[in-house]
């Protein structure tokens, strides 16, 4: 692709092409992760979860009591 | 101890554990497409930056400075030239939206002019000369950009003044670096000038009355910076007022009258404190790359500050090197106001 591009023309339609191509199959789903909310917002979770278990010597976290139903 | 269950846990083999994707890439493609369409880069740039084109984009705006012109602001000046899709908005970085981009210039250590024995030079050659190159500098400078003068010191001198008789207890613990005596004579008696219209009228006709002496290449420089500051270029306020910044741009230059003076010690009580907020840029420009119009008014803005900028500090060197020829003779006698000081 890199060898085509010759004149200004050529350039610019060089970027028209690349700002509209897709994102790679490999990072649809980092794609759809950043466009949804829920999604965002359980990684934030879970990184102030992870930051707290770091801080806490390595003692196990306690599962929010709304999250697991009563056993029993 | 019972076995492990095989099928209990996921294999990772299949689940990729890197991932590379640019949001708003489309943003970037469409800044250096602009940047072709007015001619910043072309196919030439584009092979030398391996297909990349963020590397594109910054070759192409660092090509239209010029490597000359590049180096002279490297050495008297720190700019940070940015474009961005993120504004800040109380100290979070907020999404621009509608496919806008923006352009800002920050200063992060500011040049230095000492131009006393300039101004004692000029005022030896005729009476207000001197006077009516530092003020017609002052002036145009103030409309572009921020800049660290003897007004800063007053300021700084009156406020420390307030504190100490705010301060009963720690009085006499008060130093007053006393700048209005650090002024060489011939600025001390402009400065509070009750008719400013006339003042810079008879300032001009005073430079332009000495355009042609010896001097002709520290005025014709001057009046360089005067005509670009003059240029109007209005940008969007909003993008300032709505950053809440603590503070606004930082000082582009310093300008001092001796090495070591009273404005030097000022500034150096006040840079310590400085970057502790965040200050506004000294240039901003909000912009779409899909409108011509708005890329050609961020790239004036953005030509007009670095050609001022340039000009500015080709007389700064020029002063510079001039002091230094002059080191020792007759013209190196410091301002004799700052002896009587």
């Amino acid at each position: 692709m890199q060898s085509k591009v010759t004149t200004a023309a050529d350039l610019l339609a060089l970027f028209a092409a690349k700002a509209t191509v897709p994102p790679p199959e490999t990072s649809q789903m980092l794609v759809r992760h950043f466009q949804c909310k829920e999604s965002l917002a359980a990684a934030q979770y879970l990184t102030e979860a992870m930051d707290r278990y770091a801080a806490g010597s390595g003692h196990p976290l306690q599962a929010p009591a709304e999250l697991l139903p009563p056993l029993g | 101890m019972a076995p492990a269950f095989a099928q209990g846990l996921p294999t990772l083999d299949t689940v990729p554990t890197a991932y590379n994707h640019e949001f708003r890439a489309e943003l970037l493609y469409e800044l250096c497409a602009a940047l072709v369409q007015e001619g910043l880069g072309g196919p030439e740039t584009w092979r030398k930056c391996d297909e990349s084109a963020q590397v594109f984009a910054q070759r192409a705006i660092m090509e239209s400075i010029g490597e000359e012109r590049w180096n002279l602001l490297q050495r008297n000046v720190e700019y940070h030239l940015s474009v961005s899709d993120l504004a800040e908005r109380d100290g979070e970085d907020t999404l621009l939206g509608n496919g806008r981009l923006a352009v800002t210039i920050e200063c992060s250590g500011c040049g230095f002019l000492k131009i006393g024995p300039a101004v004692a030079a000029l005022e030896e050659e005729a009476e207000g000369l001197g006077a009516a190159f530092y003020w017609t500098l002052t002036y145009a400078l103030y409309r572009v950009m921020r800049i660290y003068n003897h007004d800063d010191a007053l300021q700084y001198d009156e406020r420390m003044h307030e504190y100490a008789a705010d301060d009963e207890e720690n009085r006499e613990q008060y130093e007053f670096p006393e700048v209005e005596k650090a002024l060489p004579e011939c600025i001390r008696k402009t400065l509070t000038c009750d008719d400013h219209y006339s003042f810079t009228r008879n300032a001009r006709r005073v430079l332009r009355g000495h355009a042609g002496g010896q001097y002709r290449s520290w005025i014709e420089g001057l009046r360089k910076i005067q005509q670009l500051s003059r240029v109007r270029l209005p940008t969007d306020v909003h993008f300032r007022e709505d950053g809440g910044y603590d503070t606004i741009p930082l000082p582009s230059l310093m300008v001092a009258f001796k090495e070591h003076d009273a404005i030097v010690a000022c500034f150096d009580e006040e840079s310590d404190y400085m970057l502790e907020g965040s200050a506004e840029p000294t240039v901003d420009v909000v912009f779409s790359p899909r409108k011509p119009e708005e890329v050609r008014h961020a790239l004036r803005v953005v030509a007009r500050f670095v050609a001022l900028n340039c000009a500015l500090f080709q007389l700064v060197e020029e002063l510079q090197e001039w002091e230094k020829r002059h080191a020792g003779t007759d013209l190196d006698r410091g301002e004799p106001s700052l002896r009587v000081a």
